[in-house]
This record gives structure tokens, C-alpha cells and sequence, in this order.
């Protein structure tokens, strides 16, 4: 029945109150899900692999939704340190979600709950490398969401899984769009911080697709609306990018100035892969500046970096940047030698069959002395596209 | 915009939220003429969710009042469908 007309205050009120002392409640039980859901993974964690669906089926207190909150954060913490846990632990919160009790938290909320499950179970995919499983999760996740009454929030986070994943498959303009309407989502909700991460990735995806005006006018918008604190590789990333993009479209002055700014930012966080990414980013920006014998330091510095830690596709594409120095300098001996080392090197790394077979062609063409920038470009352009895509294949020359 | 505090709300943070946000819920209440008892599942409902999600909200405000729109909305929907079923 309807209330008409009547004051709101003497209407309502006592149905604000009764909620008020129910959510009080609720919010103690929150509480005690937060404090047990690190205890919860630990024993699931420490529950052989074949015996934890079984387990989660059985065992009731293992059904807590800060529990699967707990597993996606854990997942995203693994994403680049060791994507094939991360794929675990997603795998392990939509186990979980799939028995949450409808009745205790509502349908709309497990079902929501569902959705970023899969959602992250979809990006761990994708940055293992597995498309088509990560292209599977998200069509699960959008399943739920649908079936959750779509929040807002939910959705843009799967459009920009969605995006990612599109952007590892080389549909860029896609990807683009899908960020499109995440960012609307993140404007509407007033959340600038994942509007400024949305506009970089759509910065990202542009410059990828070979648009370096445009991507470096979104990078530079989201780096004005993100907080560094809440997340300072975002903003090393970006920062990163947005210097490549720079000295790409030829503007290497100022890419070297913008570099010599965020030198600071790369050593304050520390991270051995961002210094060598720092070495490699300052050899390119050196070589197009023609300091050939800086750019081939920094390059040797950052190859090795990344085959002493098995990063093979970065080694690769350093290494093909060191042979336009040696190409330059005319040291047709240094580009044999260079081949020749690289593909026993990436046989025993992360680089798949097919990219193998365009670094034997590197290597073909060093010997036969034939080494050309366009074939260099072209190899490294393949290399960077075919990373999380292995089943794309070598283009053939044009 | 009402920053995020915590990833854990507490009792204080869901009282500061009813207090400032109880006018605008009366009159959303009153506007779409629901009944007590609809009004007390929908805030049921909405509350709990954002409680639950309360680290991914940044503004929780903006968030539950869209939230019962949409529930309000929605109850209308299925009322009206019912009339015609």
C-alpha cells in the first residue's frame, strides 16, 4: 500500500530507525567476515588443490563473501609477480561465490559478488597469456552482473578487463570504446581516481595502436585526475608510457627531460624490473638522439636485466633495439653475434613458437648481412603485440 | 565527495552517513509514495550492499541514493506489471 502525502518524517522515519539498528548489526557480523576471512585462506591455501572444491562445497564457514573479497585482492596482488597464482586464487573466489547464501546477503549482492569473481578470474587469465579463457570468464561475469541488476561500479570494472583484453588481441579501437564507457560510469559516480586510471589505459591503448597524439593527450588527462598515492605504479606506468609515446612521435628532447623528472619516481619504488625498464626506456631515447654509444650501454644493461630474469619477450625487443644502434654504427659483426645469441637465450625463456620463428629470421638476416630497420621494427612491433597473444601469427612482409 | 575512511566502515561512519542523508531519503520516500514496508526493504537492501562494499565506494552518498532510485524504479516496475498480469 502506498503512503500519500503524509509527513515524511512521521511516515518513514520509523523505517530508517528499524534498518539503522539491523545494519548495526550486520556490521559486526562484517566485521568478524573480515577478521577470519585471512585464517579462512590460509587453510585453503594450505588444502591440496584436488580437495578444496570439495571442501568449499562442505564446509560452511569457508561461504563468507569477504573471504572471496580477500582471494581477488590476494589475485590482483599476483597479477604481473606470479600471474599463474593469481588464476588460483581468482579460480578459488568464484568456487566460493558460487556458494554464497542468497538468503543471508541478498541475490543481488552474491550475484554481484559472482560477476567481479569471474571478472577477475577473467584479467588473471588474460595476463597468464590465456585469451580465450579470460574471453570465457568475462562473458560468465557478465552474465552475473546482468543477473545481479548491473551495478554501475561492477560493470566498469569488467569493461575494462574487457578492454585489457581486447588491447592483448590487438583490437585497440575496441578497447578504446569499452573504455569509453567505463570512464562515463567513473565520472557518474564521481570516482576520479578510476577515471584518471581509465583514461590512461585508453592512452595505452591508443598509443599502441600507433595514435601517439591522441594517447599522449589521454595519458596526460588521467595523470592529472589519479591519486599517486592510493596507487604509485599507476603512476610510474603511466609516467613510463607517456615518455615512450613522446619520443616515438619524435619529441625526444622532451622525452629525456620528462625521463630526467621521473628518475626519482623509478628509484623511490625500487623495483628491479622498473630500473631496467628505465635503462631500456634512456637507451631508445639516446639512440634517436643519436648518443649511439650511451644508447649502447643502456641497452646491453637493460638485455641483460631481463634474461637474468627470464623476461624473455623484453629481452628480445631490447635486443632488436641494440641492433638498430649496431645497424647505425655499421658493426655488422655486433648484429651476427647478437643474433646468434638471442635465440638459444629465448628457446629456454617465455617466448612461444611462433615468435621464435621471427627471431630466426633476425637471425637469417644478420648472417646474410640483409639486417634492415624495417625488419627490425617490424620483428619488435610483433613481439610487443604477440606477448599475451600467441596464437597471433608472424604477418607475413608486405 | 566523502573519501573512503577505511576499507571497514564502522558504527560511527554508517551514523554520520543516516544523519546527513535522512532528509534526502524521507523525500525520496514520500515522492515515490511507497509503502513503510517497501521503503524498509529497499534501504535494507541498499545499506547492506554498500556496508559490504564499502572499499570500493568512494562516494557512498551519491552511491545509496542511487541505489534506491534504482530499487524504487524497479518496485514500480514490477507493481505496474503485476497490475497488468
Amino acid at each position: 500500500m502506498s503512503e500519500r502525502k503524509s509527513d515524511p518524517e512521521e511516515t518513514y522515519k520509523p523505517a530508517l530507525d528499524t534498518t539503522l539498528e539491523k545494519a548495526g548489526e550486520r556490521l559486526q557480523e562484517i566485521h568478524r567476515e573480515i577478521e577470519s576471512a585471512a585464517g579462512l585462506l590460509e587453510e585453503l591455501a594450505a588444502t591440496p588443490e584436488p580437495e578444496r572444491p570439495e571442501r568449499i562445497r562442505t564446509e560452511v564457514r569457508f561461504h563468507a563473501l569477504k573471504l572471496c573479497d580477500l582471494l581477488l585482492k590476494r589475485s590482483r596482488e599476483s597479477w604481473f609477480r606470479d600471474p599463474a597464482r593469481a588464476v588460483e586464487l581468482a579460480r578459488m573466489a568464484t568456487e566460493i561465490a558460487d556458494w554464497l547464501d542468497a538468503g543471508y546477503y541478498g541475490e543481488s549482492l552474491v550475484e554481484d559478488e559472482r560477476a567481479l569473481a569471474w571478472a577477475y578470474l577473467g584479467n588473471a587469465y588474460r595476463i597468464a597469456s590465456d585469451l580465450r579463457s579470460a574471453e570465457e570468464a568475462l562473458l560468465r561475469a557478465e552474465e552475473h552482473h546482468e543477473r545481479a541488476g548491473e551495478d554501475a561500479l561492477t560493470g566498469a570494472q569488467i569493461l575494462s578487463f574487457m578492454a585489457s583484453l581486447r588491447s592483448s588481441q590487438t583490437r585497440f579501437k575496441e578497447a578504446a570504446d569499452l573504455l569509453d564507457r567505463a570512464i562515463l560510469v567513473y565520472r557518474e559516480a564521481r570516482d576520479r581516481h578510476l577515471e584518471g586510471r581509465a583514461l590512461i589505459k585508453k592512452g595505452l591503448a591508443l598509443g599502441y595502436s600507433g595514435d601517439l597524439k591522441k594517447a599522449i593527450r589521454f595519458v596526460l588527462s588521467g595523470l592529472s585526475k589519479i591519486n599517486m598515492l592510493e596507487e604509485p605504479n599507476l603512476l610510474l606506468s603511466a609516467r613510463h608510457n607517456l615518455i615512450g609515446f613522446l619520443n616515438e612521435s619524435g619529441r625526444h628532447e622532451e622525452a629525456m627531460r620528462a625521463l630526467e623528472e621521473t628518475r626519482s619516481l623509478y628509484l623511490t619504488l625500487g623495483e628491479q624490473t622498473h630500473l631496467i625498464r628505465l635503462r631500456w626506456l634512456e637507451g631508445r631515447i639516446a639512440r634517436d638522439l643519436g648518443r649511439l654509444d650511451q644508447a649502447e650501454t643502456a641497452l646491453r644493461e637493460a638485455s641483460g636485466g631481463f634474461i637474468a630474469r627470464g623476461i624473455g619477450f623484453d629481452a628480445a625487443r631490447v635486443s632488436l633495439d641494440l641492433a638498430t644502434v649496431y645497424l647505425r654504427q655499421g658493426k655488422t659483426e655486433d648484429i651476427k653475434r647478437l643474433a646468434a645469441e638471442m635465440v638459444p637465450v629465448f628457446e629456454s625463456r617465455d617466448v612461444h613458437q611462433e615468435a621464435l620463428a621471427a627471431l630466426l629470421l633476425f637471425r637469417q638476416a644478420a648472417d646474410a648481412e640483409e639486417v634492415t630497420l624495417g625488419l627490425l621494427e617490424r620483428i619488435s612491433d610483433y613481439l610487443q603485440r604477440a606477448r599475451r597473444n600467441p596464437e597471433l601469427p608472424f604477418p607475413a612482409e608486405e | 565527495m566523502n573519501m573512503p575512511s577505511s576499507g571497514k566502515p564502522t558504527q560511527d561512519d554508517l551514523q554520520r552517513l543516516a544523519v546527513r542523508l535522512q532528509p534526502k531519503i524521507l523525500r525520496l520516500f514520500q515522492r515515490h509514495e511507497v509503502s513503510r514496508e517497501t521503503a524498509e526493504l529497499l534501504l535494507t537492501a541498499a545499506l547492506t550492499r554498500l556496508l559490504y562494499r564499502w572499499d570500493r565506494v568512494r562516494d557512498r552518498e551519491r552511491w545509496l541514493l542511487s541505489a534506491l532510485r534504482k530499487g524504487l524504479a524497479a518496485s514500480r516496475e514490477a507493481i505496474s506489471k503485476g497490475a497488468q498480469g
